[in-house]
This record gives C-alpha cells, sequence and structure tokens, in this order.
C-alpha cells in the first residue's frame, strides 16, 4: 500500500454543499471559519483521493506528537485567480521535542468542525524525526502555488 | 545544546561539541523543498530534524 497525493473527492463534493469554510463570508448560521488540523501518518498507509475522514489507521505515533495532529491555524481569505480558487494557511505546523521513529510521508488536512473531515493529502519524502523538530511550511498563497487550489 | 534521543525513547541534551556533525541533506521536487538536519553519536543517528515546504 502506499499514500498518494490528493484533494480528497468527497471535499470537493462537500464543498458544493457549503460544509467547509475557510473563510466568514458563509451563508450558514455560524459566521466563524472551521477549525482544521493536520495530521501525520507513516508511509505505510494507503491515503488518498478516496479518504474521507480523519483516522488513527496509520498515523504516526511518538514523543511529542498528540493524535489527532495540530490545528493548521487561521487561513488565508479565499480569493481567485482566473479560474483558479486558492487559499493557504497563514502559519506552519511545527512539532518539536519529536521523536517518530516510523518513516512517515503524509499530511491529512481534516475539517475538526466538521465531523473530522478530510480536506486533502499532501505526500513529501519519507522522513523520521529523531529528538527533533518537524517543520511543515506552507508555500506562497497564490494560484499557482497555494495549499489549496481548486481548477 | 542539541536534543537527543540516545536509544532509550527519552529525550535529553548534550553539547553540539560532542556530536559529530550536523549533517545537511537537501530534496528538492516538484511535491517539496526538504532540508534535513542529522547529529550522529558513535555511528549512530540521536538528532534528526526536518523541515518540509510543502506544494498543493
Amino acid at each position: 500500500m502506499a499514500n498518494s497525493q490528493a484533494i480528497c473527492t468527497s471535499f470537493k463534493v462537500e464543498l458544493l454543499d457549503g460544509i467547509h469554510a475557510f473563510g466568514t463570508t458563509v451563508t450558514r448560521g455560524a459566521t466563524t471559519a472551521d477549525t482544521f488540523f493536520g495530521a501525520l501518518y507513516l508511509a505505510s498507509g494507503s491515503l488518498g483521493a478516496a479518504t474521507t475522514a480523519y483516522s488513527a489507521t496509520s498515523e504516526v505515533s511518538g514523543t511529542g506528537y498528540t493524535a489527532g495532529g495540530q490545528s493548521v491555524g487561521a487561513w488565508a481569505a479565499p480569493s481567485s485567480t482566473t479560474t483558479i480558487a486558492f487559499t493557504t494557511p497563514t502559519g506552519n505546523l511545527v512539532w518539536t521535542g519529536l521523536t517518530l521513529a516510523t518513516a512517515f510521508d503524509t499530511v491529512l488536512v481534516y475539517n475538526s468542525s466538521q465531523s473530522n473531515k478530510a480536506v486533502a493529502v499532501y505526500t513529501f519524502g519519507s522522513q523520521t524525526i529523531t529528538a527533533g523538530t518537524l517543520t511543515l511550511t506552507m508555500p506562497s498563497n497564490a494560484a499557482a502555488t497555494a495549499l489549496l487550489q481548486l481548477a | 545544546m542539541i536534543n537527543v534521543d540516545l536509544g532509550d525513547g527519552m529525550i535529553s541534551e548534550m553539547e553540539e561539541g560532542l556530536l559529530d556533525g550536523p549533517f545537511f541533506r537537501v530534496i528538492d521536487t516538484q511535491r517539496e523543498h526538504t532540508e534535513v538536519t542529522v547529529y550522529i553519536l558513535d555511528g549512530k543517528v540521536v538528532h534528526r530534524s526536518a523541515h518540509i515546504t510543502l506544494k498543493g
């Protein structure tokens, strides 16, 4: 099995149903943005486009890591350029004092305000961390580079 | 001082001068830009940090 990077198909449909809110211009009763988390997964996992929600299956474990990951924080106000809508977290994901001895290569971004529904799977080169820091730095927020782009 | 795991699962600190390193590795692909820092003691990795820039 292997992980594959993808915007989750269920997330795209849920967007059309108005389920996910990255900004504050919403038509739901609440006007606050949802809370999104980033959780890390083992290289032996099988996350991808078919992932629908956060699961502890294949999630990493170790010193300095809390199950479920950590909050992504605020997102840039959703915007668009030509036909591409996009947004990116304004801060990075950082774990310190971390030891993850089993190889991991994936971060799942999910919506903890909406039953932990999956947003997207991002893969990178397989890593381990030993008594160190893991920093997932976000890309610049533009149509061609944003973390979340909808073409 | 560098955080290290000496193999007992516990994180402690050691003087950087007592360790071999730091050793750096940079990976740059379409998916990511990653920088890895490693310290070694007696042939074993006792510290490994990674800074990964995600690409959408």
